[in-house]
């Protein structure tokens, strides 16, 4: 009885969060447009999401590259193909693991970066205090900010691909003596722009995601440190879990595209 | 100090004038009808238990909340019927100093006091003139030499005149304070008590305090309202209110 009652609760809870991140979405169509517009504070923003997840998404990359080819690499050669190696491992890095992972990170670094910043600026009343000085914090702080995480995250996606794609060559290299230029020549004979374009496209709308739901948790924290916490926790949580959707849905209607 | 003898309310004009101001959160009844009134120059104080509502008035006075029902209004203009625009407006004569302070952690005080003023850009275009502004609004804060600190580097005491540094650089002509000297040390809450006196005096400012600090009531007030339950209770001068003998507002003196 009591765990109908909890689940009940908690769908009601998600139904209305549902229904206030749209709210919270069209909100941010409607004041993009609007002037002023806080160019400088979007550049800062911009620079700090990519000066802090750079590193992180360099060395992940890196690291999913080397693995990726470390584990292939058998099968491959057993079945006498590894030659195919390089442009396998391209694909699967531009087209899925490239977009996944470097969201995830900056979903975890950013995100949450941003619930507790704005969930701080909440709870010390730092946001009411913008409000009253005529300064609409909407524009200020969450326009900027999704706007920031959008256009970064695509590109740290495509350095994110680069520096996985060298890990790979790296392995590549040590284990089979490719040289650095048969291994891209491979990588690109496969490689078309119907793998990358859907990629970045992809890769704008988890930008956009991570941006969206650090602030909204943020905006809306509840009052109290607690509130901050709780904000930047499931700030990540929800952001990946919305991370996967999104990615199936892109994998469905390119799909629909290369069906076509 | 201010001369509260010579002060006469009925020789001033009407400043704010809030009446019936209603506000619950999910089933609390918090303001029950609440009225207040504050004329030019006053310097108003309302007394109230922590968690009394006084931080959520304040807030419905100046569209931080909306309010169920009640009016509210402030220099002849209707809060609630305001649109965006005409309560930015409304805003620039209205200072407000926030419990914690509110200042912003990101920023350097410089960039904290540049804040107001960015909205009024053409005015303020002049780099060396917002400078001369900045430096003589911490003059009168006593804290010029914090100019290029960052809030995690002052004291509360210290970031309580920042704040009050902040509200005061577009010269408001009322400023609402919440609980100004919460939190800091009996000395530092003397010292913004007679800040807030000087800032009174020199601007000729309104001001609304709300507080728990009788000190505050003691040294600086006009005139006292105590909330009790959602509803001023009480009303008088300072002295009227030590010397009455209801319990309810002995409780508090
Ligand atoms: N945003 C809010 N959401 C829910 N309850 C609130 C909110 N703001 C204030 N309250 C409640 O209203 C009451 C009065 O709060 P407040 O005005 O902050 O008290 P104080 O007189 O100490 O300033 C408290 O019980 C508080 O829990
Ligand atoms: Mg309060």
């Amino acid at each position: 009885m009591d765990y109908w009652l909890y689940t009940i609760e908690k769908l009601r809870q998600f139904i209305i969060m549902v229904g206030e991140v749209a709210y919270f979405t069209c909100r941010f169509f409607r004041e993009v447009t609007s002037r002023p517009i806080e160019f400088q504070e979007f550049l800062k923003q911009s620079y700090m999401v990519g000066y802090k997840s750079l590193p992180l998404v360099a060395t992940t990359s890196l690291i999913m590259g080397m693995v990726l080819t470390l584990q292939t690499r058998p099968t491959l050669v057993n079945f006498g193909a590894v030659s195919l190696m390089p442009s396998m491992v391209g694909i699967s890095i531009v087209r899925e693991i490239g977009p996944v992972i470097t969201a995830l990170i900056c979903a975890g670094k950013v995100g949450s970066g941003i619930g507790a910043e704005l969930g701080s600026m909440r709870v010390t009343e730092q946001i009411d205090a913008m409000e009253v000085s005529g300064t609409n914090p909407f524009k200020y702080l969450v326009v900027t900010r999704i706007l920031a995480t959008t256009i970064t995250l695509p590109i740290l996606v495509v350095l994110g691909d680069t520096v996985g794609l060298l890990g790979s060559y790296m392995v590549e290299n040590i284990k089979g003596a490719v040289s650095f230029t048969l291994f891209f020549n491979l990588v690109f004979d496969y490689l078309s722009y119907g793998d990358l374009i859907p990629a970045i496209i992809k890769s704008f709308f988890f930008g956009f995601a991570i941006g969206l739901i650090g602030c909204y948790k943020g905006y809306y924290a509840e009052r109290g440190t607690a509130g901050v916490g709780l904000a930047a926790n499931s700030a990540v949580v929800i952001t990946s879990m919305l991370l996967f959707f999104i990615d199936f849905l892109a994998v469905l209607v390119a799909d629909i595209f290369y069906e076509l | 100090m201010l001369s509260k003898e010579t002060y006469n309310k009925d020789d001033q004009q009407k400043i704010i004038e809030v009446v019936q101001l209603f506000k619950k959160f999910a089933g609390k009844q918090v303001l029950n009808g609440f009225d207040i009134d504050l004329y030019n120059g006053e310097c108003l104080v309302v007394i109230g238990k922590s968690g009394s509502g006084k931080t959520v008035m304040i807030r419905c006075m100046v569209g931080l909340m909306t309010g169920e029902s009640g009016q509210i209004k402030i220099l002849d203009k209707s809060i609630p019927d305001l649109d965006q625009k005409e309560l930015d407006e409304l805003r620039l004569h209205i200072g407000f100093l926030f419990q914690g302070s509110a200042l912003y952690d990101s920023m350097s005080v410089r960039e904290n006091l540049e804040f107001p003023l960015r909205r009024l850009r053409k005015k303020y275009s002049n780099k060396d003139a917002v400078e001369k502004l900045i430096r003589e609004v911490l003059v009168s804060v006593g804290l010029e030499h914090t100019i290029d600190l960052m809030p995690s580097e002052l004291s509360g005491g210290m970031k309580r005149r920042i704040a009050l540094a902040r509200t005061l650089i577009l010269r408001p002509e009322i400023i609402f304070y919440d609980e100004p000297t919460t939190g800091l040390d009996p000395i530092t809450a003397k010292e913004i008590i007679n800040l807030i006196a000087e800032v009174q005096k020199k601007y000729n400012t309104t001001s609304l305090i709300i507080t728990h600090d009788l000190n505050v009531a003691k040294l600086i007030s006009n005139r006292v309202v105590i909330l009790v339950d959602g509803k001023n209770y009480a009303e008088g001068t300072y002295q009227e209110m030590v010397n009455s003998s209801d319990p309810v507002i002995k409780a508090f003196f």
